[in-house]
């Protein structure tokens, strides 16, 4: 699929109808910044993303990035629109109204909604900010084009899965109430295990039960209370007074209070709240430091300290720890104050019996009375809300008081209430241990759930790892080749993608100067980071091969040296030379070598003339060339028009000279880079006089007139060029006429018929290059 | 099968054989049943990978149905006991 035109109304820079011609070839386009160039690359993807461009969202944008996306000065009769064509001649439309809101039509055949935006367009930001990302953001980020995506998505809902049903279930809750149960068997029964506590019930149910035939403990444990209760209403009254006397006197709160103490100790009354609006804080700083750099400081949202960013996630994950541990602090302090209560209630109750009716009425008469009323008056259910010391003190006190009293009226008890007294408490402590048997399986089998949730999650991303590592191996070898194409014999090598050892991470090693890095961050400067992020982006890119989809890079080479930028044409030549590759540039010189070096059968370049206002809008200038740079700025500063100029010819003169492989005096080092056009139009002349030839009915003479416009440039640049960049005195006049003419110099090289330059054709004939039609010639040897 | 025959022949040694068969059939009962539950637990959890749990970030609400439905499946019913 190749896009044949591109045409925007009213979009972005562009205001009336501007079409980028492509034909399905690929194409240079060249403007200087804030030319426009970028609007085309985002009607691209705006059709990709469906209505959104990337680096246009912000919170001024607009739900629909209706204040971004259109022209600001779209008059109220025109639309905001743009149109793709493909190569099979259908069209995508696309209107965008007043609201954002956008409405498409054509362009079904082709579907460019489903291209992947990342292996379609690369921009230059874009490069640098994914070398920058963290780990997991290059995760986040390439995971989608290795056709990973919803494995991710199944893993990431699996994670959430588990720690719903852990929610759902009150597992923690059960898991804190069998700890609790734990603790009570611990204190009646010591180290006995099920069988002792078994044996326990067994030889209640035969003492009470004898002619019972359940098996199972917990039925057993039911009987025995009925049986147990149906006794104690056979007592007389003394005795059931006396049973309730010993009840009483058995209730310790010590154990209880000491555990609420022990929590209270922990965890203020005031910390619930706060706990909670810190869990809320540490949720949003969680999500925060997912999206959060290594370099500089940040303020801590949760707790305000001042940390350096890198270490911020793993303190936020302490943060949250911490409050873990609070939290479960709290639990435990709830349980016993839970415990405590339901301790007191049942005192209660027992006081309250209708058999200790008399012996309370005795005890309101002595100094037992302030004890009685305090605890008949007491509120236990509002210990729920606030528990304080002076309430435990009260607890305590009036509770032991009352037990004591208790314990002593009790003493003359007949020996079987005291035997009564006893299995009772067994059997309470025992059905709790049986009732906790059915918790305990509820709980491994949640339990269970989790853990094969999770293990299946587990496996998931088992799998991600391995079907990752696969792809990255093969994009790998592609990085590897890439970049040793753009930095042959340099001491940086081995780049490759690899997979950490944690989940959800990917990164890029390479190894500098023969060390091993496990980040381009380490080492790399930022030239050589965008190198690399290039690499990636069309390693991944020739893996879309097979779909023949367009490639647009939007000035990608913008921190790349010279070298490298030749490098980059170089790569594009061999590894893409069979698909449509657009690119933008705002790089002058390096939009001249393309021009210079790729085949202009294959290629198309354009330049876009310097925008004016946003009525005017995107213009095509009419040249290749970029002497409309120069000529923007007639107007207001004719000498910057006029070294613009000279600067021009300093690099097309140079990619001339080595076109026609013109011999020069061999200069040291960089200094050949740093020629100047004086160089070479001075043996372009002294050359052109026995091999510049054009045409004659079948005559070749020398070409006279082309070499009078190079020597009339040269005359000029001389006395002009200089002036514009070191007196700044250069008139209007001047420098337009020094402008025209160093493009009639340019285009001494360029067939007059057929329009292709003089090294067009060179590869059928050993003693001359020339132009497509043959009427310009360059003789080789003649110089 | 071998455990089985194994225990079975302890078993006419100790005289144990009725109890012991007992004991085999419940266990392999428990095992079986929880052999189903995680069956069915496995295929619905299959059912919904295949499905949205893929395609999207399951919502809330989405998630604690899900959740309530494989409780549901796993808890045992009251006094089946460990």
């Amino acid at each position: 699929v190749r896009i044949k035109a591109l045409r925007l109304a009213w979009f972005r820079g562009a205001a009336a109808a501007v079409t980028l011609g492509a034909d399905g070839k690929s194409m240079g386009v060249y403007g200087c910044n804030g030319a426009g160039k970028s609007s085309f690359v985002d009607s691209v993807e705006y059709g990709i993303n469906g209505g959104k461009i990337g680096h246009l969202i912000s919170e001024y944008s607009g739900r629909n990035q209706e204040n971004a996306i259109p022209n600001t000065h779209t008059p109220a009769n025109c639309n905001t629109e743009f149109s793709i064509t493909f190569q099979d001649d259908s069209e995508l439309n696309v209107r965008i109204a007043r609201d954002g809101k956008h409405t498409r039509t054509g362009g079904n055949a082709v579907k460019i909604e489903e291209w992947d935006y990342r292996r379609t367009i690369l921009r230059q930001d874009e490069v640098a900010e994914f070398i920058r990302s963290r780990k997991g953001e290059k995760y986040s980020a390439l995971l989608p084009l290795f056709g990973l995506h919803e494995l991710e998505v199944a893993a990431e809902n699996l994670r959430q899965l588990a720690r719903t049903v852990e929610q759902r279930s009150s597992l923690h809750q059960k898991q804190g109430a069998l700890g609790q149960t734990a603790v009570r068997r611990r204190q009646f029964f010591g180290t006995d295990d099920d069988a002792a506590i078994e044996a326990a019930i067994a030889a209640l149910y035969a003492k009470h039960c004898p002619e019972g035939k359940t098996a199972a403990a917990l039925e057993r444990c039911k009987e025995l209370e009925t049986a147990l209760a149906s006794r104690i209403s056979t007592l007389t009254a003394d005795n059931r007074r006396h049973l309730s006397l010993r009840s009483l006197a058995g209730v310790d709160f010590s154990p209880v209070v000491q555990a609420v103490r022990d929590t209270n100790a922990k965890l203020a009354d005031s910390v619930q709240p706060l706990v909670n609006e810190r869990l809320s804080v540490l949720e949003s700083a969680d999500a925060f430091a997912g999206k959060l750099e290594d370099r500089g400081d940040v303020q801590c949202p949760a707790c305000g300290q001042s940390v350096g960013a890198g270490a911020f996630k793993a303190h936020v994950k302490a943060e949250r720890e911490r409050l873990s541990e609070i939290i479960g602090v709290f639990e435990a302090r709830r349980r016993a104050v839970s415990e405590l209560i339901d301790q007191f209630k049942s005192f209660g109750s027992m006081l309250a019996r209708p058999e200790l009716e008399e012996w309370r009425a005795s005890a309101k008469e002595t100094i037992l009375a302030t004890n009685l009323n305090w605890i008949g008056r007491c509120d236990a259910e509002s210990y729920r809300r606030a528990l304080r010391e002076e309430d435990l003190k009260a607890i305590e006190t009036h509770g032991a008081a009352v037990a004591s009293a208790a314990e002593v009226a009790s003493r003359d008890a007949p020996p079987d209430i005291a035997d009564i007294t006893k299995d009772n408490a067994t059997l309470d402590a025992a059905k709790l241990v049986a009732e906790a048997r059915e918790l305990v399986a509820e709980v491994e089998r949640i339990d269970a759930l989790v853990r094969f949730i999770r293990a299946t999650e587990a496996g998931i991303r088992a799998e991600i790892r391995e079907r990752s590592e696969a792809i990255i191996a093969e994009i790998s070898a592609d990085i590897a080749t890439m970049w040793q194409a753009l930095h042959p014999g340099e001491p940086i090598d081995n780049v490759r993608l690899y997979v950490p050892d944690e989940d959800k991470a990917i990164d890029i090693a390479l190894r500098f100067h023969g060390k091993d890095q496990d980040s381009p961050r380490l080492t790399l400067s930022e030239g050589y980071r965008n190198s690399l992020g290039l690499c990636i982006f069309l390693a991944l890119a020739k893996r879309e091969a097979g779909h023949d989809r367009p490639l647009i890079l939007d000035d990608v080479v913008v921190s790349l040296d010279r070298n490298h930028r030749g490098m980059v044409v170089g790569l594009l030549e061999t590894k893409f030379a069979d698909r449509q590759v657009i690119i933008f540039t705002h790089d002058r010189d390096w939009y001249t070598e393309l021009r210079h070096q790729l085949d202009g059968r294959r290629w198309h370049f354009k330049s876009l003339l310097p925008y004016e206002t946003p009525v005017i809008g995107l213009r095509w200038s009419e040249r290749t060339t970029s002497f409309d740079d120069a000529r923007a700025h007639l107007k207001d500063r004719p000498d910057s028009a006029g070294n613009d100029a000279r600067k021009i010819m300093d690099v097309e003169l140079a990619l001339i000279a080595e076109k026609l492989q013109l011999r020069l005096p061999y200069l040291r080092g960089e200094r050949n880079d740093h020629r100047m056009w004086s160089e070479f139009l001075e043996r372009l002349v002294a050359d052109g006089k026995k091999c510049l030839q054009k045409k004659l009915s079948s005559d070749y003479p020398v070409f006279a007139e082309g070499l009078a416009a190079l020597e009339g440039a040269g005359r000029l640049l001389v006395s002009w060029g200089n002036r514009g960049s070191h007196s700044r005195d250069l008139e209007h006049a001047e420098a337009t006429k020094l402008i025209d003419t160093c493009e009639k110099a340019l285009n001494v090289f360029q067939c007059g018929g057929c329009k292709r330059p003089v090294w067009f054709a060179d590869a059928a004939n050993k003693e001359w290059m020339q132009c497509g039609c043959g009427d310009l010639r360059w003789r080789y040897g003649k110089g | 099968v071998e455990a089985a025959s194994a225990i079975n022949l302890l078993g006419r040694e100790y005289r144990f054989r009725e109890r012991i068969l007992d004991w085999i059939a419940k266990r392999i009962q428990r095992a079986s049943e929880a052999a189903r539950v995680g069956a069915e637990i496995a295929a619905r959890l299959e059912q919904e990978l295949g499905g949205p749990m893929r395609e999207r970030a399951l919502r809330g609400a989405e998630l604690a149905e899900l959740a309530d439905e494989l409780i549901a499946k796993t808890v045992p019913e009251s006094g089946e006991g460990s």
